[in-house]
C-alpha cells in the first residue's frame, strides 16, 4: 500500500444511540484523519443514508434498540458487501462482537478504547475496501483481457 | 451469612464447628473479603482516572458500570468491616449512602436547566452562561461584552422559558404518551409521530409571562435601534452536540415581524423533534432538559453582501490566512451552496493581503421582502462580476478574525454581514473544525535514527516529554529544579508533586502505575514511566532526553518526531459531556480526606469519598484482627513449637492436627496437607540465627528507633496465625512489618483446589518495599501464580491444579515467605533484587521443577 493510497480520504458512517459517543468519534476522526464524518443516532436511517451516498466504512454500536448492529451489517451487505463494517461493543460482550465477525463486520473494538485503537481499525478496514476493489477490477481486465 | 457457613462447613469437614471457631471463621472471612474489596476498588479508581488522560474514548454506559461496581466493592467492605467488628461501623454505611446518592445525582443530572429571567439581553450573557442562553446566545454575549468586534443588538429566549413554555402545556407528559403509544419500527412512523408532535406544539400556548416577557424585549430592541425592526430569529441549542445530532442544522427564520415572534418560537421548538430525537427519547425516554433550548433574536440585517470566514485555511498551506466566502444580499447562499460564492484567501502578516481570490458570476441573491420574509431575486447585471468584498472590508474583517481567535484561543468559523450602510456585522463565531491535512499515521514503536537509553518499565500517563535529566536523589533535590527538567529518581515520591507543574516527564527505577504518585502524575498531565529499573544508571544528570511514555522508551537527545505529536494534540474530548461527568464523578471518588489514623478527624463521619472510607475500614480491620488475636481464641488456639523465630497460632478446624497437648504442636504434628506443604518450605530455608537472647521475636531487629514504635511500628505484629482443617489452611503472616496472607485449599476434587496469596508492603523504606514486591512478583510468576499488584500490594492467585502441583507450590511460597523476611535487610540495590530473584529461582523453583 503506497502512501498516497492511504492518505486518500474516506467517507465514513457512524451509527450509535449515544449521541455523546457520536460526537466524540467525530471528533477525533475529524481531528486526526482527512477522512470525512457522517454520524446518526438513528440506525433506522441507514439505508436511507448510504442509498443517498457513497461510503467506504460503517461504524456501528452493537447494542441498539429496534435495530441494532447486526441488522446494520445486514443492510449495508446486501447494499455493497464491500463497504467493511466496524463493531463497535461493550466491554463483556465479546460473543456477540464475534457473532457480527462471522455476520460479515469487518473486525470489532471493544470499550472502552484508545483513540489509536479505533484509528488504526480506520485505516486498516479502508486498506482492506481499497484491496479488494482493485482485486476484483483486476479479475475483471483479466476476464476482459482472455475475452 | 449462609454462604460463609456453607463454606466454612466444607473447609472445617463434615462435623459441626464449635460456636467460637464458627464465629471466628466469619470474622476471618470478613476478613478476606475486605482485603478483596480493597484492592478491586483501588483498582477501578485507578482505571477510571486513566480514562480521564484523554487517550482513551468511553460513554456513559462505561461511567455507570465501573461506579457501579465500585459502589458495591465498597459495600461489601463496609459490610465486611461491620461483620469483623460486630456491627460497629454502622456510621460508615451511612458515609457511603451520603457518597452514593452525591454520585447518583451526577449521574442522573446530565445538564440541568437553570432558573433564569425568561429573556437575556446580550449584555447580560457570557460564555459561563450557556446553559440559560445556549451556546449561540452565549457566544454572542461573550463577543459582545469581552471582544472590541460589531455584534449586533439582541436578546436571548432563555432555556428557562423553554421549560415554561412545555410545563405549561404539560407537554413532557404528552410526549411520553405519544412515544409510549407509538412502535415505531420504522422510518414512516418515526416520521408521523414527529410531525403530530409538531402539530402538538404549534397549537400550544404561550405562557402569558411569557408572551409579555417577548412584548417588553422587543419594545426594549426597538428602542435600542431607534426603529422597529424585522427580526432573526435563530435556535440556540444547550447540549450543541445532541442537538446538532438530532436536528443535523439550526432551525433559523429570517425577516420576521414582530406580531409572530411566538409563533416563530413554537416553531424553532417543534423543530427539535425530528425522527433521529424521536428514536433517542423513545428508547431513552423523554427528560425535558435533554433538549433544552435558547432561542437567538436580532434585528434583521438587511445585508448588501455576507458570508462566512473560517480564521484559519481550513486546506491551504500556509494555515497562516483565512478563508473568506460571500455573497451578494443574505448569507444563507454563501452557505446553501445554491450559488458559487467569492472566495479569498487573505493573510493576516501584512493584514488584509489577499493571497488569491476567485470572483464567478452571483446571479441570484436572497433578499428581504418590506413586510417580512425573504425571497430570491435576480442580481442587477453589473454586479454580477465584481467582487462583493473591497479591500477595507478584508482588512476589517481580519481584524475581527484576529480578535476572535485571540480570544477564544482556537480557529473560528465566523458568520457576518455587511448592511446597507457598508457597516459590517459579526453574528455568530464557533470552533472551526479542521480536518487534519494529513492523516495521523499511528506511530511506531520505535523512532529509528536515534539511541534509545531504555525500554522498559510501567506507564503511569501516556505522552511525550523531553528535556535535561535532574536526578532527584533526596528531597533537597527538588529545591532547584529547573524549568522543563527530567525528573528522573530511584522511587517514586509523593513529594514529587511541589515540582510537577515545571517537569517534562518523570522516569524512576521502581513505582507503580497505581500507586499515590502516578495518581499526582495524572492530575498533573506529566507524562511518567516507573519501574525501568535502571533509570537512575542510564540517565545522567543534565543529559538531554526524549522520554516517550507512549511506548515506555527513552531517547538520548530530542526527538522531533515525537515532540510535534505531542503539539498537535488538542484534547478536545476534556469538553464533552462524557468526561465531564467523570471528571466530576471522580471528585466524589479518588480525594483522600483521611490522612492521620490518629487524628480524631479520621472518623466515618469524615468520610467524604470512596477513597476515605476505604482507607479507614482497612485501618480498622487491622485493629480489629489484632483483636482478634489478643482476646477472642483462647482455648482454642495452640501455638506452633519449633526452632523458628516465629510465634505460629494454630486453630484446628478439624482433622488440621494431630493434637496431643492442649498448648503447644510440634510441625511434625501437622495433618494440613496445604499447611504441611507451606511449613516444609518456611523450615527449609536457612534462617541466619536462632531466636537472639533477650529478645522477644525477630521483628524487634527491625525496630530502629523509639520513633518508629511510635509512629504504631509494633513489634508484636509478627504473631502469625493460621487456621487449619485437613484440606484448608488461611495463614496470616505477620513477618516484621509486611503482613501476607496465604489461602488454600488442597484435595483430590482438581476443580476445588486453589491458592491465594496477598501481599501487604509497609515497614522499611520505600525503595526497599519496591524491591520486596519486585521479587516477590518476579518469582511466583515463575510458578504460574496470575498475580495484580496496586502499589505495594500483590494479590495472586492460582486454580484448579492437581493436588500434588499445588502442594509443590505452597512449598515455594513457604520459602518466599522465609526468604522475603530475611532480605528485608539486605535489599540495599536494585542489582542485589535481581541477584536474589535469580539465586532463588536456580536454588528453588528451577530444581524442583526438574525433579
Amino acid at each position: 500500500m503506497n502512501q498516497a493510497a492511504k492518505s486518500s480520504p474516506g467517507k465514513i458512517l457512524i451509527v450509535d444511540d449515544e449521541p455523546d459517543m457520536l460526537e466524540m468519534l467525530d471528533m477525533i476522526i475529524t481531528d486526526k484523519t482527512n477522512h470525512r464524518v457522517i454520524t446518526t443516532n438513528n440506525p433506522l436511517e441507514v439505508g436511507e443514508l448510504l442509498a443517498k451516498d457513497n461510503y467506504n466504512l460503517v461504524i456501528t454500536d452493537l447494542k441498539m434498540p429496534v435495530m441494532d448492529g447486526m441488522d446494520v451489517i445486514a443492510e449495508v451487505k446486501s447494499r455493497d458487501p464491500d463497504i467493511p463494517v466496524v463493531v463497535i461493543t461493550a466491554f463483556g460482550t465479546i460473543e456477540s462482537a464475534e457473532e457480527a465477525v462471522r455476520r460479515g463486520a469487518y473486525d470489532f473494538i471493544t470499550k472502552p478504547f484508545r483513540k489509536e485503537q479505533i484509528l488504526v481499525t480506520i485505516e486498516r478496514a479502508l486498506d482492506w475496501q481499497r484491496l479488494v476493489r482493485e482485486n476484483r477490477e483486476l479479475k475483471r481486465s483479466m476476464k476482459n483481457s482472455r475475452g | 451469612m449462609s454462604y460463609l457457613r456453607r463454606t466454612w462447613q466444607k473447609l472445617t469437614g463434615s462435623a459441626p464447628a464449635a460456636p467460637e471457631s464458627n464465629d471466628l471463621g466469619e470474622r476471618y472471612a470478613h476478613f478476606q473479603r475486605l482485603l478483596q474489596a480493597n484492592n478491586q476498588v483501588l483498582a477501578l479508581m485507578a482505571d477510571m482516572e486513566e480514562k480521564l488522560s484523554g487517550e482513551y474514548l468511553f460513554d456513559f454506559e462505561y461511567i455507570r458500570a465501573t461506579v457501579q461496581q465500585l459502589l458495591q466493592e465498597t459495600a461489601a467492605l463496609v459490610e465486611a468491616l461491620n461483620g469483623l467488628g460486630n456491627q460497629r461501623y454502622l456510621e460508615l454505611r451511612d458515609a457511603l449512602s451520603q457518597i452514593s446518592a452525591a454520585i447518583a445525582a451526577i449521574l442522573a443530572s446530565r445538564r440541568e436547566i437553570p432558573p433564569a429571567p425568561l429573556i437575556l439581553f446580550f449584555e447580560q450573557l457570557d460564555a459561563n452562561k450557556v446553559e440559560i442562553g445556549g451556546g449561540k446566545g452565549a457566544n454572542l454575549g461573550e463577543m459582545r461584552s469581552r471582544v472590541a468586534v460589531p455584534v449586533p443588538n439582541g436578546f436571548v429566549i432563555t432555556s428557562y422559558a423553554y421549560k415554561i413554555f412545555l410545563d405549561y402545556n404539560k407537554l413532557s407528559q404528552h410526549i411520553g404518551e405519544l412515544l409510549s403509544s407509538w412502535s415505531m419500527n420504522d422510518l414512516d412512523s418515526l416520521g408521523r409521530v414527529s410531525e403530530e408532535l409538531k402539530k402538538i406544539i404549534h397549537d400550544a400556548q404561550i405562557p402569558p409571562e411569557l408572551e409579555a416577557a417577548l412584548q417588553t424585549a422587543y419594545e426594549q430592541l426597538a428602542a435600542q435601534e431607534g426603529r422597529r425592526p424585522l427580526l432573526a430569529v435563530r435556535s440556540s441549542a444547550i447540549g450543541e452536540d445532541v442537538t446538532f445530532t438530532f436536528a443535523g442544522q439550526y432551525a433559523t427564520y429570517l425577516n420576521v415581524p414582530a406580531t409572530e415572534l411566538a409563533d416563530t418560537y413554537k416553531k424553532i421548538i417543534a423543530s427539535l423533534f425530528t425522527a433521529r430525537a424521536l428514536y433517542y427519547y423513545k428508547n431513552k425516554g423523554f427528560r425535558e432538559e435533554e433538549m433544552a433550548m435558547g432561542v437567538v433574536v436580532m434585528p434583521m440585517i438587511a445585508a448588501q453582501a455576507s458570508g462566512v470566514l473560517f480564521s484559519r485555511h481550513p486546506e491551504g498551506e500556509p494555515r497562516d490566512a483565512a478563508l473568506i466566502n460571500a455573497v451578494w444580499g443574505l448569507g444563507k447562499y454563501a452557505v446553501a451552496g445554491t450559488i458559487e460564492p467569492d472566495q479569498y484567501v487573505v493573510t493576516y502578516q501584512p493584514l488584509g493581503k489577499v493571497l488569491e481570490q476567485q470572483i464567478p458570476p452571483k446571479k441570484l441573491m436572497l433578499q428581504c421582502l418590506p413586510a417580512g420574509g425573504v425571497t430570491e431575486v435576480p442580481v442587477p447585471e453589473e454586479r454580477q462580476n465584481q467582487p462583493c468584498l473591497q479591500e477595507r472590508h478584508l482588512i476589517e474583517l481580519m481584524k475581527c478574525a484576529q480578535a476572535l481567535e485571540d480570544h477564544f484561543g482556537k480557529p473560528q468559523d465566523i458568520e457576518w454581514a455587511l448592511d446597507e450602510d457598508g457597516q459590517l456585522w459579526i453574528l455568530q463565531s464557533r470552533l472551526l473544525k479542521i480536518p487534519a491535512k494529513q492523516p495521523t499515521q499511528p506511530r511506531p514503536r520505535v523512532v529509528s535514527g536515534y539511541h534509545i537509553l531504555l525500554d522498559q518499565g510501567a506507564v503511569a500517563f501516556r505522552g511525550v516529554g523531553a528535556g535535561p535529566v535532574v536526578l532527584v536523589r533526596r528531597e533537597e533535590d527538588l529545591k532547584d529544579f529547573p524549568h522543563g527538567g527530567v525528573l528522573v529518581a530511584r522511587h517514586t515520591s509523593p513529594n514529587f508533586v511541589t515540582v510537577m507543574h515545571q517537569t517534562a516527564a518523570i522516569v524512576t527505577d521502581a513505582g507503580s502505575p497505581t500507586g499515590h504518585m502516578a495518581l499526582l502524575a495524572r492530575e498533573f498531565r506529566v507524562p511518567t514511566i516507573l519501574n525501568t529499573g535502571i533509570a537512575t544508571q542510564v540517565l545522567k544528570p543534565g543529559m538531554v532526553v526524549t522520554v516517550d511514555a507512549e511506548y515506555r522508551n527513552v531517547y538520548e537527545g530530542l526527538v522531533p518526531e515525537l515532540l510535534s505529536v505531542k503539539e498537535n494534540e488538542a484534547d478536545d474530548l476534556a469538553d464533552t459531556p462524557v468526561f465531564r461527568t467523570l471528571k466530576k464523578v471522580l471528585q466524589k471518588i479518588v480525594p483522600l480526606n483521611l490522612l492521620d489514623p490518629k487524628s480524631p478527624a479520621f472518623h466515618p463521619a469524615h468520610c467524604h469519598t470512596v477513597h476515605d472510607i476505604v482507607r479507614y475500614a482497612h485501618e480498622y480491620s487491622m485493629r480489629e484482627m489484632f483483636q482478634l488475636r489478643e482476646h477472642g481464641v483462647k482455648g482454642n488456639a495452640v501455638l506452633l513449637e519449633s526452632d523458628l523465630p516465629f510465634k505460629v497460632h494454630m486453630v484446628d478446624l478439624g482433622g488440621g492436627l494431630d493434637r496431643v497437648s492442649q498448648q503447644k504442636v510440634r510441625p511434625e504434628q501437622i495433618r494440613s496437607l496445604p499447611f504441611k506443604a507451606f511449613w516444609e518450605g518456611v523450615a527449609a530455608m536457612r534462617w541466619p540465627q536462632a531466636k537472639p537472647q533477650n529478645v522477644q521475636s525477630i521483628s524487634s531487629v527491625f525496630v530502629k528507633t523509639e520513633e518508629q514504635i511510635a509512629q504504631g511500628e509494633n513489634p508484636y505484629r509478627d504473631e502469625s496465625y493460621v487456621l487449619l482443617s485437613q484440606n484448608y489452611m488461611n495463614f496470616s503472616i505477620h513477618l516484621g512489618y509486611h503482613f501476607s496472607n496465604v489461602e488454600a485449599y488442597v484435595s483430590d476434587q482438581l476443580n476445588d483446589n486453589y491458592l491465594t496469596f496477598n501481599f501487604h508492603g509497609g515497614g522499611s523504606t520505600p525503595e526497599r518495599r519496591e524491591r520486596r514486591v519486585r521479587l516477590i512478583e518476579a518469582i511466583i510468576d515463575r510458578i504460574d501464580l496470575q498475580h495484580q499488584r496496586h502499589g505495594d500490594i500483590i494479590e495472586a492467585r492460582l486454580a484448579k491444579y492437581p493436588a500434588a502441583e499445588m502442594l509443590w507450590r505452597l512449598t515455594i511460597m513457604g520459602k518466599l515467605t522465609s526468604y522475603t523476611k530475611q532480605l528485608d535487610m539486605v535489599l540495599f540495590s536494585e542489582g542485589i533484587v535481581d541477584w536474589y530473584i535469580k539465586d532463588f529461582l536456580r536454588e528453588h523453583v528451577e530444581r524442583c521443577r526438574n525433579r
